[in-house]
Order: structure tokens, then sequence, then C-alpha cells
């Protein structure tokens, strides 16, 4: 049986191979291994923790706002998000959200990266982008184009998208999900049809934080045991105390949300005082 | 002399930190992480590392795209749980 599985899995890893021919994609599916977020919910919003520099804020603010034009989630900027060195090399998200970054990451051969962590049903709990200013530093690469297709597609990763197409030099498909020598800053009607795809049914619980887990469980984490459950939930048996969970701090401001079992939030902003 | 070969070995003993337990191989994790990756590596590097007392194996692929600007690689890591092979993480450029 086992055997059998495998033989088929290889078989279609051949088929696959010999009909892309290895690093020539060119996907009318582009879903990223059908990782996505799970949601109760037929639309979502999706925290983004913005950690980038005032620089970069402009080309974060268009991405966000472009996914946003999708009917299945709804991508909401943190500005907030902690702009010190370690927490930008980091790039680590709150359970629940996607952090963007930015950092002279050095020349490692990527302008940006995005990663996913993943619960054991498949689903995506965490995000993150990093931008990398060694590249973007360079006067090639340091142009809005630039800087504004690779902002929209590592958030595509993060959403659940893959390249729609992996070959620089050949004609354009007019999206950010498109690797182009000349890249397109936006993302296309096909990027949206495939989030529409992606998300067209519906989970048991929530991964995102700010998810009203609803249910009978009497507004705790109603995810399967280990299953990604939603830290933004924290505190929820006492929903009159505590600031919830910190979503990030720039400087003295700290932003902290907390989630209500009948869905309300509560966001605090906090200025601390000098030394804490 | 025999003194210190004696201490050294109740050292040993007494510390209970040892190799990574792996029920994973390495060639199994790279299969593993293989399937996610849609480009030809030029490259494979796997190294078994530990995230909250958990053993994973942490996959890195890397090769050259067709008409790729020069400098740039694709890039893709894929952390595998060294015990269940479940996929933890995945990145890419």
């Amino acid at each position: 049986m086992r055997s059998s599985r495998f033989m088929t899995t290889v078989g279609i890893a051949i088929a696959v191979i010999v009909a892309t021919g290895y690093g020539a994609v060119v996907s009318a599916n582009h879903s990223w291994g059908n990782y996505h977020w799970a949601r109760t919910t037929a639309s979502f919003d999706l925290f983004v923790v913005n950690s980038t520099t005032e620089d970069w804020d402009g080309f974060v603010a268009n991405a966000v706002a472009n996914w946003s034009q999708s009917t299945v989630l709804n991508l909401v900027q943190d500005l907030t998000g902690s702009t010190s060195s370690k927490d930008r090399r980091q790039c680590k998200a709150p359970s629940g959200m996607v952090r963007i970054c930015n950092l002279a990451y050095g020349y490692n051969g990527w302008l940006g990266i995005a990663g996913i962590s993943i619960d054991t049903s498949g689903h995506i709990v965490t995000g993150y982008t990093k931008l990398n200013d060694s590249y973007f530093g360079l006067a090639y690469y340091n142009t809005p184009d630039w800087k504004q297709s690779v902002t929209c597609q590592e958030l595509g990763h993060n959403i659940g998208l893959d390249h729609q197409d992996e070959v620089f030099d050949n004609t354009s498909l007019y999206s950010c999900m498109d690797y182009q020598a000349s890249p397109y800053a936006w993302a296309n009607d096909h990027d949206f049809e495939q989030l529409e795809t992606i998300y067209s049914d519906l989970d048991a619980y929530n991964s995102y934080a700010g998810g009203d887990d609803g249910g009978e469980s009497g507004g705790t984490c109603n995810a399967p045991p280990g299953k990604g459950c939603n830290n933004a939930g924290i505190g929820q048996g006492n929903p009159d105390q505590g600031w919830g969970m910190s979503l990030g701090r720039r400087g003295a401001k700290e932003k902290f949300l907390r989630i209500d079992p009948d869905g309300t939030r509560h966001i605090t902003f906090v200025t601390w005082a000098e030394g804490h | 002399m025999l003194h210190g070969i004696w201490a050294l070995l109740l050292l040993a003993m007494a510390c209970p930190a040892g190799p990574l337990e792996s029920q994973i191989s390495r060639e199994q994790a790279i299969e593993i992480a293989r399937q996610e990756v849609s480009f030809q590596p030029d490259s494979i590097e796997a190294v078994l590392s530990e995230s909250r007392e958990r053993p994973l194996w942490r996959v890195t692929f890397r090769g050259r795209l067709p008409g790729q600007p020069p400098g740039l690689f694709e890039t893709a890591i894929i952390e595998v749980d060294a015990r269940s092979g479940d996929i933890v993480s995945i990145s890419q450029t």
C-alpha cells in the first residue's frame, strides 16, 4: 500500500517535472501548497505588524491596500510594530499575525523572503516578510517598482500564494507574483481569483488573531489540541481584565489587543514611562 | 592522570544533553522538504536543530532561475519535525 502510494507520488512528481521543465513554472494554479489561514467566516481580517522603517511605510501601505481588495480577506496594518534591529532581524510574528520587516540582511541572494509557520492541520499560524536593504541600497534595486513589487509578492506568499511564473525574461503577466526583470508592482485579477479558490471552503477554527472563536467553547480557543490556538484570545476568561497580547512596541509606545468571548476587540495604547 | 579520566567520565554521565533525538533521517527530511520546492536546486543543506525542545531538520535549497538577475538566487527553507516528519515552517523568496 505504502509502496503503491509512493510509486504514485513519484509518478506524479515525474509528470510535473516533465510538464514544467523545472524552474519554468507557469501555473494556472499558484496556490502555495494549498496552505492558508484557517477561518470560520467568508472573509477575515489579518493583522500585518509593520516593523519596517519609515522609508518602507508607503510600500507596505500600498501592498496592504492592494491585497485588501480581495473579497476573501482584509489586511489590517498595525503601525506600532517594533523597529529595533533585533526585532527586525528575527522578524518573528505574534501568533495569528504577519510581521513585515526591513534590514540589511546581507548579500545572501534574496531581495525579499516570506515565511509561514504551519500547524498540524496544515494551516498558517504566523507569517513573516523580510525586505533586504543590502540589495535595495544598490541603485539597480532602489526603485519604487522593485520595492513595491517585492513587498507585494512577499505579502502574497504570507496569504497563501505562490509565484505565477518563475522565468524572469519572458512575457510579463503583470502581477507581482510573476518574476520579471522589469517587475510589476501589483496583484492582478488572477491573484484575486486564486485567493477566492484557496479560501472557498471554511474551516472549523480560526488560526488568525482576532477571529471570533465563538462555538460552545465559552470563548476559549477552539482549535483542535496542538493545532494553532489563537493566542489573541489569551485572557478571555477574564474579559474585563488585562490588555491582552502585545502587538509590538515602537519607542515608548506599545499596543495591546484583547478579544472578548463575544468577539469585541479592545485595543490599548500604552506610552511607557522613561526607563520602563 | 587517572583521576582526570574518571572526572571526565563522571562529567559525561552527569550531562543528560546528548545528540538531538531524531527519528527522521537527513535523507528523509530532504525528501519531505523537496516536495515543497518548485525549482531545481543547485545546493541542499540540512541541519538538525531544536526549537522549544522539538528537534527540527532545517533544510535549505538554493538554485538559479531562468533569467534571474546576477547575484540573486532562489532560496527555500523548510523546517521538518525530526520526530513526526511534519512540516513546521516554509520560507521562500
